[in-house]
């Protein structure tokens, strides 16, 4: 593998699954990429696909109640292409997943450091002995103190702040070179979130981690993210590094968004909320998804939009350079 | 200790008065007891957003469900409007209840799921007059649109409404009651950022047009920190500090207040960030088993030996904040920038 080519490259994904309401689009053209060390944000609010398109790369949907097309190639291997046996290889030792609840990634029934040692034994071979070693010397690098005891806890010991270090832990242990973090933080109190993000940062700089950030806190993702695909109604929207973003959007859903957010210094006055809401993945609008919420959609807006390429970002809004959108900084972008 | 109210001025009596309050709690197996709430004091005003800030496990919903009577009240007292709130009994208390409304985190577990929002509404309006075998139709409608909603939604279900619609129901339904404070526990914590950005103008506009008066209760401090007049924050079950939002997020007095507003991301262009490394390291302390002496030393970083033997109370300081730290005037804090 060269250093040019990415630790993930998702093309073309589209997801469908089977609900009460029948056969839905999820996840619509969603592709990008990620280079060793970095960490990018799939940035958006619930049901914009975030959560789906990360369980499709995993293959962590049902099979017989979802579809999945395009590529997800991770050193050369497409996973959407595996068997399930194939991927439960690679899944853990190529890539990862955290979630937001650590209970669901653990089992209460088995000792923290036993679970890691298993994840080891699942990869490469290696005696119990060596097994339990590393998980201890894992916990210890995600910030666990007195690693060597605590390996002994059942997660019920632990606080959730320690149990989300423990989940990171564990698919860490492998060393993949690819990290989704679904959420990670968002259930857990400001002070320990800090703590993880910072953590995460660490792994990512320090081991070279890609990792793909899954967040619905702009904040989150502008202090984590060097770029964001900003996701609406199973689409990227929005493709850009987080500065641009945040100081000049150019998709009228980033910029709204980003203007919902409370501001220091316009306290209490009214903040400005999008209309109306996401459409049902059953009912989605032809052409532009956001265009019934949308305040300067117009006639052009009823045509699929296609995601247009603008040199180091992209945008699916055929108006992008007609309208001057708000950022995060006061005034209009320029 | 009576804790003076910190606007400078003088001040008209309070409409809210906590003063010393416990709630304990007992633990499962065995006697032990859990102090979830210890010696808290503060007042709202009338027309007044009141923000209480804390972590998980620091007592705010406790504060909260104190204040209505949901949880047990060991020694404190609460007064509304000069009246003994937590000592009423049977009749006393149904007639006052109504006047202390709240609004809970997830509106599914607050809303009957067989129940139309007509039937919802009528529900309370039932209560506030018992005269009237159905509610006017006029006062419904009143109440919807004052929540954001219309006619078009009498007839749902809770099923029927998204998130953000079941929050106004739920906020409809306590207003229904014409109380004289809202307490809203975690109200738009669960909602997509779009959404409570809405919830957020509605609770403004209640306030400024009805004269509302709010406890609002939230772990995000953007959020109180845009909507509240005064905050206070809180760590595990004592109260640090109770500032106005402005000089409370520009220059915090408790050490606590500063690491919580340096752990806050900030969704500002890097140019505009000051990174900081998180100022505490680890998690809180149970509140089964408090640190003596100042609950937040084993997290500070300013800590010193006093800080182990001597509990800091809550004091007046010359701005006109209250602050519970040994050292607040010595040590200088670091807050947002604007």
């Amino acid at each position: 593998m060269t250093a040019k080519s990415p630790a993930l490259d998702v093309r073309g994904l589209e997801v469908g699954l089977l609900t009460a309401d029948g056969r839905v689009q999820a996840v619509r053209e969603v592709s990008f990429s990620i280079g060793r060390g970095e960490i990018v944000g799939l940035v958006g609010e619930s049901g914009s696909g975030k959560s789906v398109t990360a369980l499709a790369i995993m293959g962590l949907l049902p099979r017989a109640s979802s579809y999945v097309r395009g590529s997800a190639v991770i050193a050369g291997v497409d996973l959407l292409a595996l068997s399930p046996r194939q991927l439960a290889r690679v899944r853990g030792r190529d890539v990862g997943m955290i979630f937001q609840e650590p209970m669901s990634a653990l089992d209460p029934l088995f000792r923290i450091g036993d679970q890691i040692a298993e994840t080891v034994r699942a990869h490469e071979r290696a005696s119990w002995r060596a097994a339990a070693a590393r998980a201890v010397e894992i916990l210890g690098e995600v910030g666990i103190p007195d690693a060597a005891t605590r390996a002994r806890a059942y997660p019920h010991q632990l606080s959730g702040g320690m149990r989300q270090r423990v989940m990171i832990a564990m698919a860490l242990v492998s060393a993949p070179a690819v990290l989704i973090a679904d959420e990670p933080t968002t259930a857990l109190d400001v002070t320990v979130q800090a703590q993880i993000l910072g953590l995460l940062r660490r792994l990512s700089s320090d081991h070279g981690t890609a990792i793909v950030l899954i967040t619905h806190d702009l904040g989150v993702a502008a202090e984590n993210c060097a770029r964001i695909h900003t996701m609406y109604a199973g689409e990227i929207v929005e493709t850009c590094c987080v500065d641009d973003a945040l100081l000049a959007p150019k998709h009228p859903y980033t910029s709204a968004l980003i203007q919902c957010i409370p501001r220091a210094g316009q306290r209490r006055r009214p903040l400005s909320s999008i209309p109306g809401r996401a459409p049902p993945l059953a009912a989605m609008p032809s052409g532009c998804r956001f265009r019934p919420r949308c305040v300067h959609a117009s006639d052009a807006c009823k045509a699929p939009q296609p995601l247009l390429d603008l040199g180091d970002r992209a945008v699916r809004c055929v108006r992008y350079d007609e309208i001057a959108l708000p950022g995060a900084v006061g005034s209009v972008a320029p | 200790m009576r804790v003076a109210a910190c606007d400078g001025g003088a001040r008209a009596e309070p409409l809210l008065s906590i003063d010393r309050l416990d709630v304990q709690f007992r633990l499962p197996g065995g006697g032990a007891t859990l102090k979830a709430v210890d010696g808290v004091s503060f007042e709202i005003g009338r027309r007044e957003i009141f923000g209480l800030i804390g972590e998980s496990g620091s007592g705010k919903s406790s504060v909260a469900r104190a204040i209505m009577r949901l949880a047990p009240i060991a020694s404190g007292s609460v007064t509304l409007a000069g009246i003994r709130f937590d000592q009423l009994q049977g009749r006393d208390l149904r007639r006052h209840r109504r006047r202390v409304q709240m609004v809970f985190q997830d509106a599914t577990d607050s809303l009957d799921p067989r129940m139309t929002i007509r039937q919802a509404l009528a529900e309370p309006l039932r209560m506030r007059d018992a005269s009237a075998r159905d509610a006017p139709e006029n006062i419904v409608a009143d109440l919807l649109h004052r929540v954001g909603l219309d006619e078009s939604h009498l007839d749902r279900k809770p099923r029927g409404l998204s998130g953000g619609q079941r929050q106004r129901v739920a906020i409809a339904r306590a207003l229904a009651l014409e109380p004289e404070l809202l307490v809203c526990d975690e109200a738009v914590s669960a909602l997509d950022v779009s959404v409570q950005a809405g919830i957020i103008n509605l609770l403004l506009s209640l306030q400024q047009e009805l004269g509302i008066a709010v406890l609002f209760i939230s772990h995000d401090l953007g959020v109180v920190a845009h909507l509240a007049e005064r905050i206070g924050v809180m760590y595990l079950g004592r109260l640090a500090e109770v500032a106005t939002a402005e000089s409370l997020t520009a220059r915090p007095r408790h050490p606590y207040t500063e690491a919580l507003l340096a752990a806050e991301p900030e969704p500002k262009p890097s140019s505009l960030r000051a990174p900081r490394p998180p100022l505490i390291i680890g998690d809180a302390p149970s509140a089964a088993n408090p640190p003596s002496g100042c609950r937040f030393r084993t997290r500070c970083r300013y800590a010193r030996e006093l800080c182990a033997s001597e509990p800091p109370r809550l004091r007046p300081l010359p701005d006109g904040g209250l602050v519970a730290c040994h050292f607040a005037e010595e040590l200088v804090l670091e807050g947002r920038r604007a």
